[in-house]
């Protein structure tokens, strides 16, 4: 490893007075590595893991829950089948325009819940568009490392959730690139990290800090620079404000899927409008079921049932529920990949114990309830809560578990108001 | 596989390792597989490309030297079949839109067929590679008798995406040197490698978010910000593909191999002739050995002269993609070089004062207003279309007329925060522009020539650092990967 300094036209040793020194570039190794290891036993530098730069679905949805001094008791998962069905009912049940960046809740499905079971709900919906079921997982996790663990979790799957060919690993989706800052990941690395450059990458992530906290030190760096442009740089007055609209049209291609308030609003409709706005999805779905990886429909299904254990040692209620899509997106699919996929879930559910329904019953549910093929509208969303509600009520250990949550908050919130002096 | 990839991250050390363990014998054989595994890495089946055009040529090259009377013949053929597979490859799509546009102009109603070619990578490159090889041996040098050193020549990973575009005169031969491990292959190669990541994955990628959104929505600027955002695509262009060649002559530096540079200051040149001297070097020389020359070079007439040089411009602008706007592009780089010659006579023939032309002042403005010559080829470059770059053109010529009522608040690029690139622009294009001049002025310093053992380290730990953490989850490819 010792080398002589010589003339880059010369031999090592050719001219007389160099010196002996190592290789610059074993050094330099070895002295990154001993900055990475002060890093990581000392952290001299602090960061906010709730911190990300990429404002989609999924840290909007955090960032509400974790500013949120309420309590919640019941937990909706699932994708946008499931936020689709309730807050396009919630749209038409408080007759407003609803903006999904901010709106989290289930209000008419709190309404059902409380005139079915008595007591007080209060439903955090924490479902995310194209989230499968590893993201449900995360998600979860996520949630009650905020401090806000529910008592019941309603989890609404569709085949999508397992099939999706045009999403191959859990690594893929925006909600898991957020989720894993907040969530431990190592019992279910194996599952997770399936090529040999992702076991390599997540080796790397935990082996070199540097690396492991880029993005904490990229927006500590943002931070930094934006301050400092702001004062030797501040942005125009006079000018119109440069809006999220602007730099979409710009830079089409940078943070795709970022949302800002008001990008996302889910307006009160009636039964003609609906009507108008229908959309045919079948060539979306077509991609979406032509060639799924059987890999990724094994991975997802682990990603569910360890939701169904996390559930279990949380003491958490856990319902899954086959969300209503229309017979015809069950015939893009190849032959017996439907009832496969229903019997998997079914027994993933029983085998651990927890309850399962299927919502997905053709004939309660015509095309005047959706909005595409999969998605509901008011009409069907309302539809599905009703029947949902039905469902939990008519089932004695549901039901009396949701009685017992009820109760809980209600308890819990008068408690507070007594100590709180708004009593 | 890129360069700036976890792939090639694991892929390097890997070659390397098993190339100073193994013997010497098997070193060339160890490199050729590697290269094979790292082009295949990308679409298996181009591999069979690379792997027939090699033993086309290395087959068909001994007949020029043997030949006594059909020596033009065979280095016709061997050159038309380089060309023709080129020619499929780059140029069928839009040889097809181009006949079609003719018929449409003429009022006859054609379907464009749309042939489903995807573009090999590098083919550009290596097609070169071997056109110099048939025609140096047309020209007397010896035919290379190793095929698996012919292979490795035409294949080698570091430079087969992207060039440097070699001499096997020069690469050959260094395959057969006693190969023993010195450290200085170790630091010299990971000093350019490390320092060519930065320049890519640091400078280049923020850039190319300016540039992107420039050349896309350039009614969205004013001319004063157009500028900006085409020096910023200048810088961009620069730091990508030297930055792409620092890391390639790293890379092979790791083996004890040297490719040629690329790249020497180019920005600072104070005339066309001598940008193109300084810029993307391995591809002037060859325009001008195999294109340039064989048309006639600069031995006949004046007008014959420029002629050549428009051509072998142009279709230098046409190797750069398949499209119009590279075509105008190289077409207007051979404009300029005629005008460079046309005002150099005018200057001899008006007996300037050579004193006046060797002044320091002279030439800041010359270097100064070549550069913006430059720019302004560059947005035909960058543009999607001839229509948007003339727009874009026409609106940046309207800069004089802005700057003389001209304040910060006027610029659009200071309203965006996010991406915080676009004020910082204000801040660093002053100290890129600024460090040309400071870096020519070092490369005559022994200490920037060989640093103290102590900086090198000390940079290399600082560049590590920041490529750790600023490295992104998916740098876009490299810009001269599409040629």
């Amino acid at each position: 490893m010792v080398t002589e300094r010589q003339n880059p036209d010369g031999d090592a040793g050719a001219q007389p007075g160099w010196r002996l020194h190592p290789s610059a570039f074993v050094v330099g190794v070895v002295l990154f590595a001993l900055v990475n290891a002060y890093l990581s036993f000392f952290t001299p530098v602090h960061f906010d893991r709730f911190n990300f730069p990429y404002r989609g679905w999924a840290w909007w949805a955090l960032n509400d829950l974790r500013r949120s001094p309420d309590v919640h008791n019941v937990a909706l998962l699932g994708s946008s089948l499931t936020i689709s069905a309730i807050s396009s009912c919630d749209a038409n049940y408080l007759g407003r325009p609803l903006d999904l960046t901010s709106y989290h809740r289930a209000t008419y499905l709190d309404h059902r819940l409380r005139t079915t079971f008595g007591g007080m709900f209060n439903t955090y919906d924490l479902a995310l568009p194209g989230a499968m079921p590893s993201d449900a997982y995360f998600s979860l996790r996520a949630m009650v490392n905020c401090a806000h663990r529910p008592d019941v979790v309603i989890y609404g799957v569709a085949p999508r959730d397992f099939l999706d060919s045009t999403l191959s690993s859990p690594l893929d989706t925006e909600a898991f690139r957020y989720f894993r800052r907040l969530v431990n990941l190592d019992d279910v690395s194996r599952a997770l990290f399936r090529t040999p450059m992702a076991k390599i990458n997540w080796w790397l992530e935990r082996q070199v800090y540097l690396y492991g906290n880029a993005l904490d030190f990229q927006l500590k760096f943002g931070d930094w620079s934006n301050r400092v442009l702001a004062r030797i740089l501040p942005r125009p007055a006079s000018r119109p404000a440069f809006t999220f609209w602007d730099r979409e049209r710009l830079l089409p291609g940078y943070k795709p899927a970022e949302l800002c308030p008001g990008s996302v609003i889910i307006s009160p409709a009636d039964q003609a409008t609906c009507s108008k706005g229908f959309k045919n999805n079948t060539r979306e779905y077509q991609d979406r079921y032509r060639s799924p990886d059987l890999h990724t429909y094994r991975t997802q299904l682990y990603f569910l049932k360890q939701l169904l254990q996390f559930c279990r040692k949380e003491r958490i209620e856990l319902i899954v529920v086959n969300m209503p899509i229309s017979f015809y997106n069950t015939t893009l699919m190849a032959p017996g990949e439907y009832p496969r996929f229903v019997q998997h879930v079914r027994t993933a559910c029983f085998e651990h114990g927890v309850t399962y329904y299927d919502l997905a019953e053709f004939d309660q549910y015509r095309w005047s309830d959706y909005h595409d093929s999969v998605h509901l509208n008011p009409f069907g969303g309302k539809k599905f809560v009703d029947r949902l509600v039905d469902y939990l009520a008519a089932d004695r250990q549901v039901s009396q578990a949701m009685a017992l949550a009820g109760k809980e908050l209600e308890r819990y919130v008068m408690a507070s108001s007594n100590r709180n002096g708004t009593l | 596989m890129l360069f700036n990839s976890l792939q090639y991250l694991v892929f390097l050390p890997t070659v390397f390792l098993l190339f100073w363990i193994i013997p010497q014998r098997l070193r060339v054989p160890l490199l050729l597989v590697s290269s094979y595994v790292f082009y295949m890495s990308w679409r298996p089946i181009y591999g069979l490309l690379i792997l027939g055009l090699t033993l086309g040529n290395f087959f068909l090259v001994p007949f020029i030297a043997r030949s006594t009377k059909h020596k033009k013949l065979w280095v016709g053929i061997v050159v038309a079949l380089n060309l023709i597979t080129l020619g499929v490859f780059k140029y069928a799509n839009f040889a097809a839109g181009t006949v079609t546009d003719c018929f449409n102009f003429f009022g006859l109603t054609v379907r464009q067929p749309h042939l489903h070619i995807i573009l090999p990578l590098g083919i550009s490159f290596f097609v070169f590679e071997f056109i110099h090889y048939a025609v140096e041996v047309y020209r007397g040098k010896p035919v290379v008798t190793s095929l698996p050193a012919f292979a490795l020549f035409a294949s080698f990973f570091p430079t087969q995406i992207a060039g440097p575009i070699k001499r096997y005169q020069d690469f050959i031969p260094q395959l057969g040197y006693p190969g023993k491990f010195k450290w200085e292959y170790l630091d010299q190669g990971m000093q350019l490698i490390l320092m060519g990541l930065f320049k890519k994955v640091i400078i280049a990628d923020n850039l190319a978010l300016v540039a992107q959104a420039g050349f896309s929505h350039p009614e969205s600027f004013s001319a004063v910000d157009l500028w900006l955002i085409t020096y910023a695509f200048a810088f961009q262009i620069f730091f990508d593909f030297a930055g792409y060649t620092d890391i390639a002559r790293g890379s092979a530096m790791l083996f004890g191999y040297k490719v040629p540079i690329n790249f020497n200051l180019p920005y600072l040149a104070a005339n066309v002739a001598d940008f193109w001297h300084r810029w993307h070097i391995s591809l002037s020389t060859w325009l001008r050995d195999y294109l340039f020359i064989p048309l006639g070079g600069s031995r006949g007439t004046r007008s014959q002269t420029y002629r050549n040089l428009f051509i072998t411009m142009a279709l230098g602008g046409l190797w750069h993609g398949a499209a119009m706007h590279f075509l105008v592009w190289g077409a207007y780089q051979g404009i300029l070089l005629i005008a460079h010659r046309e005002y150099g006579r005018a200057l001899e023939a008006a007996g300037v004062a050579e004193r006046l032309l060797k002044s320091k002042i002279y030439h800041a403005l010359s270097v100064v207003f070549t550069f913006h010559l430059v720019c302004i080829g560059w947005v035909f470059f960058r543009a999607d279309t001839i229509a948007a770059a003339n727009q874009m053109v026409l609106k940046m010529l309207t800069a004089p007329a802005e700057l003389l009522h001209f304040s910060l608040r006027q610029l659009a690029v200071l309203q965006i925060r996010d991406p915080l690139i676009f004020p910082a622009l204000l801040l660093i294009l002053p100290v890129l522009m600024i460090s040309q001049p400071i870096v020519n002025w070092l490369n005559g310093k022994r200490f920037y020539q060989s640093p103290p053992w102590a900086v090198q380290v000390g940079v290399m730990v600082a560049l590590m650092c920041l490529l750790t953490v600023f490295s992104p989850d998916t740098s876009p490819r490299f810009i001269y990967f599409q040629f």
